[in-house]
């Protein structure tokens, strides 16, 4: 029997917009196993945003269910939810979203420090060294160019050991080249810490990188909800 | 270039932003009416208590005058006259005392003439009613119900006559006076107006020093030392006469300072206020004016557009704050305090003040500042490039590198905060500290202009108890009044903590080519008009005839008077007897010139038996003078007087109290006094009664003056609010990307918490340093009272905790209104 490190059941997430109702997932069942890399494409507006945030715990769906490792996201308190989200996933934003005061090195430990744990110095120095930032673990992120940042978002994704990683377009503000760059790294980082990725993309080359695809449209998964199932 | 006139669409524009973003338009005219209300209402409230300051000094001195003269001559009533500063000149003039009546032998009343101008322009303003008129004939006197009362006449009015003994330069005389009339107010209430033909009769001159007072009033309200100096200068002053400036005066330059750095003080406040609450705009603005830009909009265009939006807000806003401010300060601090039920009625009654400058210049000052504040924006997105003001975010520096810091995480993020971007810190806890030091010094000024704070005793002791045989001219008749009964029933009242008797005897200093001579001399030429020479002889042969006082003080009065010597003497020899203290008696003499000299003091009536002090000091403090004499009055130990004198008077009985201000305490000691079998002889001084005093005289000063405070109080808060909640807001993304990567709610509001925590340790640490600085400076500079600088202890603590409270509180609430706009991901994506 298969490991599911992610389920969901008949999601459901409907905004409310002046009259109409729209309906940004609309009864989507979407799993995916351990150390899987799953990518999710779809056009702009097709809910695939949506899903992933359903997913990680930073929105709340209108209808169905969620399971993140093994935990139910349904019935957690606001602060129980922050406390798993540090637990268990690692995000990898856009627009990279690191915290402007803090440097890379600060920045990638923060999730451990938020959650009281002892950092694990010589794996943050091997994460360091495998996504290239060694010589930039002083800087402040404004200091750094948007590759250099995107790494050190995987960086700090990846350092809690979370159970699953989730990268909304994490190439979206890059250059081709580096886009594919970023990618390569953050695919070699998952493999060699046996970690999970969703990623969220529109560009079918990035896509394709990926273990298995799934597309969405409207708000439903048209492809690829499981390929084993 | 062709003049391009389009203001007509910059305008239409500037209105149609006003209008579609109607929100922040009310936020920006509530910002600048709440300023300029602010500014208006303090100083109208501090004009008002300034005011009614001026009436309190005027009520405690009995009449409205800048500098007062002891003996005035012809010539120089004619210099006054010349002066052009010198606006009103009253004369009073001492014209004998009432010596007995037939109910009480020793009252305590003076006889005075009053010039037309004293009694009928200075005294108006310390004046409650007057029924009748001023004296015209020799027997007329003009009354108060005190002085008839300490007389012991009861119940007469105006037309009644009453009979007194009156003593005039030593010579006794029995006349009977009709009342004139009564009048009722402030200043020195027992004594007894006479005529101008009544004073003829005495043989008095006003210049006198012992009679003559003369008023004068100043047409200017500030008087530097050099012009006091040279104004007491031009009145060549005989070596007797006396020229005291009022402490109003005397202080104005000071005063005036210490007003202007506060009224400076406010107006930052303010400014800083309302640019904080205009500069949280700033960042939106410019991506605004960015935008106007890249569809082809100058630089002069959007400062156009800058102008009539701050014409709009700056225009309501400040129209609006001054009638708010306007209704605050004349009807609702009126009805407050008038609901309040304090001294309603003619004394007390508050009267607000409105000073038209105070208009212009809250008018002005909030303008500035309104325009100051919109016109930053504009600057930066005039100085950049379109795209960079279209995306503009306010930076936090230039670094770009930093090592990683140890310590517990949520102190090192909160500290790091307010290292992030220093100008800012320095701004918030800047104007904060700003607020406090205001809020200190007023508070600290006000605590010092208390009725409490106003000693009549230099041991701010609660009661004195006086012999008043002492004011009896005949030696025979000065008599022991307090006896042991007395001491045992005070000793068992309760509330009384510490009973101080001090006592004298009479002696006489002998003449000796030393120190008595060298002292005799001294005194003829300040205070006699007859030549020293002309007397000596007598004092040679017959020294009982220049009497003087042996005064013994106990161990609590002689460490307070040793205190206050300009070198303190050793206890152990004054206790002991070997040294004595001296009453200086306004003469010339400085320590050096006496100390270790020595004086000789015989009992009164027998040479033979004598003993001789060294002098250790000498004071200035009249506390101790059992009586005028020419000789100095020597002041020992109690013990030492007790060993020379077989029965040594109590002249006076100083009595703390175990809590001050305990009118049941009193009423029992003045019962145990009144116990006493001459009980007429006796008077008292009261702490109570001054206070009571004080606090008529003041009216509703302080209640004004807590306005001020309020109104300071909230100007500090409601800055510090906007600053904070700029702050947070403006950090919106920073916070809610943490809380995507896992900082809990709890661990949010912590560090927000110790932010706020360490914002206000900051705003303190500056207040409890730099504030107190500024604090005492001002303090001291409008001190006239002399009071004790000390910060009150209650209202600061209040301010210690309302300071953390907002400092914590605001930026936990307005997180707290964030995080329930919208989720972490809608908050993150900036929708």
């Amino acid at each position: 029997m298969d490991s599911w490190i992610v389920e969901t059941k008949g999601l459901k997430k409907y905004y409310q917009l002046g009259e109409h109702t729209v309906k940004a997932l609309d009864g989507v069942d979407f799993r995916v196993r351990e150390r899987e890399f799953v990518a999710i494409i779809g056009k702009s507006g097709s809910g695939k945003s949506t899903l992933l945030h359903m997913v990680g715990g930073l929105d709340t769906p209108t209808a169905g269910e969620v399971v993140v490792a093994g935990k139910r996201l349904a019935g957690m308190e606001k602060e129980e939810l922050t406390i798993f989200r540090r637990r268990k996933v690692g995000f990898v934003f856009q627009n990279y979203n690191l915290v402007p005061d803090l440097n890379i090195y600060e920045n990638i430990v923060l999730p451990m420090e938020l959650d009281g744990r002892r950092i694990d110095r010589s794996f943050v120095e091997e994460i360091l060294e495998l996504l290239k930032l060694q010589e930039k673990k002083e800087a402040l992120p404004g200091a750094l160019s948007g590759g250099q940042q995107q790494r050190a978002a995987i960086a700090r994704a990846i350092a809690s050991k979370p159970a699953i990683i989730l990268a909304d377009e994490p190439t979206g503000n890059l250059d081709t080249s580096t886009g594919h760059d970023v990618l390569g790294l953050l695919k070699m980082a998952a493999n060699q810490f046996q970690q999970t990725i969703v990623l969220i993309t529109h560009d079918n080359d990035i896509a394709q990188m990926a273990d298995r695809i799934v597309r969405i449209e409207d708000g439903r998964i048209v492809k690829g909800s499981d390929s084993h199932a | 270039m062709l003049r391009n006139n389009n203001m007509a669409v910059v305008s239409r524009m500037a209105w149609k932003s006003l209008r579609s973003s109607r929100r922040r338009s009310i936020t920006m005219i509530l910002a600048v009416l709440l300023s300029s209300f602010l500014l208006f209402s303090v100083f109208t409230v501090g004009i008002t208590y300034f005011e009614m300051q001026r009436v309190q000094n005027i009520r405690l001195s009995g009449a409205e005058f800048d500098a007062i003269m002891y003996g005035v001559t012809g010539e120089q009533m004619e210099v006054l006259k010349q002066n052009p500063d010198v606006e009103e000149i009253g004369v009073v003039a001492v014209s004998g005392y009432v010596e007995e009546t037939v109910y009480d032998k020793t009252p305590d009343v003076g006889l005075m003439y009053a010039d037309p101008v004293y009694w009928n322009q200075m005294m108006v303003p310390a004046r409650e009613s007057v029924i009748g008129s001023y004296p015209v004939k020799a027997n007329e006197v003009m009354a108060t119900k005190e002085a008839l009362e300490e007389c012991g006449f009861y119940g007469l009015e105006v037309g009644d006559e009453f009979t007194v003994v009156y003593g005039i330069q030593g010579e006794m005389r029995e006349q009977t006076f009709c009342i004139s009339g009564f009048w009722e107010g402030f200043g020195a209430r027992k004594v007894f107006y006479v005529s101008e033909s009544f004073y003829n009769q005495t043989g008095f001159q006003v210049s006198d020093v012992s009679s003559g007072r003369c008023y004068i009033k100043l047409g200017k309200r500030l008087a530097t030392k050099a012009y006091q100096d040279a104004f007491i200068d031009s009145m060549n002053l005989a070596k007797s006469q006396r020229l005291f400036f009022q402490v109003d005066i005397g202080y104005s330059v000071q005063i005036f300072t210490g007003i202007v750095c506060l009224v400076l003080v406010i107006c930052f406040c303010a400014y800083l206020l309302i640019y904080n609450i205009m500069y949280l705009s700033t960042a939106g603005n410019i991506r605004y004016f960015g935008l106007l830009q890249t569809v082809g909009m100058t630089g002069r265009q959007i400062y156009g557009w800058m102008r009539y939006q701050m014409l709009f807000i700056g225009g309501i806003g400040i129209s609006g704050g001054v009638l708010l401010g306007g209704g605050l300060s004349f009807v609702l601090i009126p009805e407050i305090v008038k609901s309040l039920g304090i001294r309603a009625g003619k004394v007390g009654g508050i009267d607000v003040s409105f000073h038209p400058a105070v208009f212009f210049l809250t008018v002005l000052l909030t303008g500035i500042t309104v325009f100051a504040a919109g016109r930053k924006p504009a600057r930066i997105a005039v100085l950049s490039s379109p795209m960079e003001a279209l995306g503009f975010r306010p930076v936090s520096g230039i670094r770009k590198n930093r090592r990683a810091k140890r310590g517990r995480l949520l102190w090192r993020m909160a500290k790091e905060q307010l290292g992030k971007d220093k100008k800012k810190s320095a701004v918030v806890i800047g104007s904060l500290s700003v607020s406090l030091a205001v809020f200190l010094c007023v508070v600290t000024l006000l605590s010092s202009q208390g009725a409490r704070e106003y000693y009549f005793h230099f041991r701010n002791l609660d009661l004195v108890l006086n012999n008043d045989t002492m004011k009896k001219p005949e030696l025979e008749d000065h008599a022991e009044i307090f006896d042991e009964a007395l001491f045992d029933r005070l000793g068992r009242v309760e509330g009384v903590r510490q009973i101080d008797p001090v006592i004298y005897t009479e002696i006489t200093v002998p003449w000796e080519p030393g120190f008595a001579d060298r002292w005799m001399r001294e005194f003829y030429e300040t205070w006699m008009d007859i030549p020293y020479e002309d007397e000596v002889e007598e004092y040679k042969e017959y020294p009982e005839n220049f009497g003087s006082v042996l005064v013994g003080i106990g161990d609590a009065d002689f460490q307070a008077l040793n205190e206050t010597l300009e070198e303190p003497v050793s206890e152990s020899e004054f206790k002991k007897g070997e040294t004595c203290l001296l009453y200086r008696n306004t003469l010339a003499f400085q320590n050096d010139d006496l100390v270790g000299e020595t004086v000789t003091c015989a009992a009164y009536g027998d040479k033979e038996r004598s003993r001789a002090f060294r002098i250790a000091g000498l004071t200035d403090e009249t506390a101790y003078n059992a009586l005028a004499t020419y000789p100095p009055v020597v002041i020992v130990s109690e013990r030492t007087v007790r060993e020379f004198a077989e029965k040594p008077i109590v002249f006076k009985i100083g009595i703390t109290y175990e809590e001050e201000f305990d009118e049941e305490t009193e009423k029992e000691v003045l019962s145990a006094a009144d116990g006493i079998s001459r009980a007429k002889d006796y008077s008292y001084e009261s702490k109570i009664e001054m206070m009571k005093t004080v606090k008529k005289a003041q009216g509703n000063m302080m209640e004004v003056g807590i306005s001020i405070v309020l109104i300071l109080a909230l100007i500090g808060i409601m800055n510090y609010t906007n600053t904070s909640a700029g702050s947070i807001q403006s950090r919106k993304l920073e916070l809610s990307v943490m809380e995507s990567i896992g900082m809990t709610g709890k661990q949010m509001k912590g560090m927000l918490a110790l932010e706020g925590l360490l914002y206000a340790a900051g705003a303190w640490f500056v207040t409890l340093t730099a504030g107190i600085g500024v604090t005492y400076y001002l303090f001291q500079s409008m001190n006239y009272n002399g009071a004790e600088f000390k910060i009150p202890l209650l209202p600061t603590a209040a301010a210690v905790i309302l300071t953390l409270a907002v400092c914590v509180g605001i930026p936990l609430i307005t997180y707290r209104q964030i995080e329930k706009s919208s989720s972490v991901i809608e908050r993150i994506k900036g929708m």
